[in-house]
Order: structure tokens, then C-alpha cells, then sequence
């Protein structure tokens, strides 16, 4: 055999050995059949574009708005007691001064509780007692008498809380006496000359 | 044919030759079968426009030579051996022939697709080595290499 016709041989073999590699018709169909379902199941779960995108920028922007909300109130509130009124800090400051305690009852609870409780009217009331110059007489001509407290000189002294007391001994209002016979009541800016009780 | 590519046309076309090739690369129908079906599962997933039918018959022959590298490459395959399996060949299995694909699937991956695309599809080396980019002398160290290969395989004259 010449050197041409032992080549053709070879070629041919090689050729024939790659025709023997190829598919059986059972094998084409089973393909087809595999990739048919394959295509469905592609088709199937496959998300459009625009779909895709909705689905990731919408929890996005959930959680972003999520986010800014709680941020936005978390400030909003650091401000708004920042900027209190006097008056919403006093009553704050009041809440404060409130002693609570372990069992959640106030101290004038636990005091009452425990016998020490006194009539916090009582105890005011007892610590006043008549001026030399008891009775002030307003310009609408309403009476009260003054109290000032047991141990003061009434002569000489000012008291920055003095009660004005009325007809019958209890005391309706707050005042300062001033040298021991003027008054001012709280609300007012007029000072009344105490007068001798009648 | 610029229009996107019709997957049944492209299987009915090409489906023999992918299979083929598969089977060179990976030795055995069931492997041979799951690189077809990855193969044209690409082309599903994004789908092309061909320029021509030559065109995608060159694509489909890349695709299918790098997926069969992968799954050589990939760790079950380099772990497992396949079990011998060519009683489901359609020609006689007269020794000769027999003896010649056991050579050809013996031989290295490198080699194959140029021996594949020469002796099988016919084509020339400057064709091959712009189908897969790379020199044409390189083509022809390869499918010189092959020759002998598969010569002292096969017993032959390796001049």
C-alpha cells in the first residue's frame, strides 16, 4: 500500500470512528424531550426585566422610607423636648420631685401607711398666728386677717409667705407682710396696710 | 439571519455534530447527552442572531468544546471514573473501527477539537485556527501530534 492510499486509510478510519460517536435516534428524542422541559421550566420561572427591577428596588425603597421615618421621629422627639415650654418643664419637674417608691406609692402614701401622716392644713395652720395688725381690708372692702408665723417679730421682720385668713380662721390665700404690717397678696401688686383687728 | 436564532431549527441542524463532539471530549452517551442539553440550554437562556448558518455552527462548536473542558475540569469529573460504554455504537463493531475511536478518545484534550473539526467536518487549518483563535501553526503542531499519537496507537507507520 502507498504511502497516499495509507493515508486515505487513516483518514477514513478516523472519520469512521467519529461517524460511530454519533447520537442514536433514542438518544436525539430524549435530548429534545429534556430540553422541551428544561425551556417550560426556563420560561416559566424566568421574570421579565422590569419585573426583576421591581423586585429589588421596591423593598429597597420600603426600607429606605423605613429607615428615614424612624430616623425622622427619633429627631423630631429629641427636639420637641429640647424645646419644652417652661411650663411643660415645670410640670415635668413636678412629676420628678414626686417620690416614688419601690412598691409604687407616693411618700405621703407611705407616710399615711406608716402613722406619721399629719393634716397638712393642720400643721400650716398651726405654725400662723395673729398679728398685732391682723386684718387688712382690700379696696373692694373685703376683710381678711393676716397671719404671720408663731415665731416671728411681727414688728420688725418680712415675711416672704404669710396667710390672709378669713372670717372664720382658714386660710384662703397666700401674702407677704412686710415689716409687719403690709401685705401683698400673691396675685397682686398693691400693698394693703394691715390694720388692728376689730 | 441577523434575527434571533429558532432553538428547534438550531437542534434539528446542529444537534448531531454537538453530540458528536461531546462524546469525543467526554467518552461516554450519558455524559455526551447532558452537554448537548447544556449546550442548547444556552442558546434558550440568550438567545443570538447568527450571520450565518456557518456562524453559529462555528459557535455551537466553541460552546460545546469549552463546556466539555469544564466538565473535565470540574471536581466530581476528576473523581469519579466512567465505566467503559460503546455497546450502543451504530456501526459494525469490527475491530479496526473499534480500535480507532479507542485511540481517538484517548487522545488529549487539546488535540481533539482540531482533529475533530479536520478528519470529521471537513475543515481546513487556517479555518480551525480562526474558529478556535489560535495560530494556524499551532493547528498543524496539533494535528501533527494526533497523527502520531494515534498511528503508534493503532500500530501504523508513523512516517
Amino acid at each position: 500500500m502507498s504511502k497516499d492510499e495509507t493515508a486515505l486509510g487513516f483518514d477514513a478510519g478516523v472519520r469512521k470512528a467519529y461517524d460511530a460517536m454519533g447520537p442514536t435516534q433514542d438518544a436525539r428524542e430524549r435530548v429534545r424531550a429534556r430540553l422541551e422541559e428544561e425551556q417550560r421550566a426556563y420560561a416559566k420561572a424566568k421574570v421579565s426585566r422590569p419585573q426583576r427591577r421591581a423586585m429589588i428596588i421596591l423593598p429597597l425603597a420600603a426600607g429606605i422610607a423605613a429607615i428615614a421615618a424612624v430616623l425622622f421621629v427619633g429627631v423630631r422627639s429629641n427636639t420637641t423636648s429640647m424645646q419644652a415650654s417652661p411650663q411643660q418643664n415645670a410640670v415635668a419637674q413636678k412629676g420628678d420631685d414626686k417620690q416614688v417608691s419601690a412598691s409604687g406609692a407616693t411618700s405621703q402614701e407611705v407616710a399615711a401607711e406608716e402613722g406619721f401622716a399629719m393634716d397638712a392644713a393642720e400643721s400650716e395652720d398651726a405654725r400662723y398666728a395673729k398679728s398685732p395688725y391682723q386684718a387688712v381690708v382690700l379696696d373692694n372692702g373685703q376683710t381678711y386677717e393676716v397671719g404671720l408665723p408663731v415665731d416671728a417679730d411681727p414688728a420688725s421682720d418680712s415675711f416672704e409667705v404669710a396667710k390672709a385668713l378669713d372670717k372664720d380662721g382658714n386660710a384662703v390665700v397666700e401674702c407677704t407682710v412686710a415689716e409687719g404690717r403690709y401685705v401683698r397678696f400673691s396675685e397682686g401688686q398693691t400693698w394693703y396696710e394691715l390694720v388692728p383687728s376689730t | 439571519m441577523d434575527d434571533l436564532c429558532n432553538i428547534e431549527d438550531v437542534f434539528e441542524r446542529h444537534f448531531s455534530m454537538v453530540y458528536r463532539l461531546s462524546y469525543s471530549y467526554l467518552g461516554s452517551a450519558a455524559d455526551a447527552e447532558d452537554a448537548a442539553q447544556s449546550v442548547f440550554m444556552k442558546l434558550v437562556r440568550k438567545p443570538r442572531a447568527f450571520k450565518s448558518q456557518e456562524h453559529e455552527k462555528a459557535w455551537l462548536i466553541v460552546c460545546t468544546s469549552n463546556h466539555c473542558k469544564d466538565v473535565l475540569k470540574s471536581a466530581h469529573r476528576t473523581r469519579v471514573v466512567a465505566l467503559p460504554e460503546r455497546d450502543h455504537m451504530l456501526f459494525s463493531t469490527e475491530d479496526a473501527s473499534t480500535d480507532t475511536m479507542e485511540a481517538v478518545l484517548r487522545l488529549p484534550s487539546r488535540l481533539k477539537d482540531c482533529v475533530y473539526l479536520h478528519y470529521y467536518e471537513g475543515y481546513k487549518t487556517a479555518e480551525i485556527a480562526r474558529l478556535l483563535g489560535i495560530p494556524a501553526s499551532t493547528v498543524r503542531n496539533r494535528l501533527s501530534d494526533a497523527r502520531v499519537l494515534l498511528r503508534k496507537e493503532l500500530g501504523g507507520d508513523t512516517a
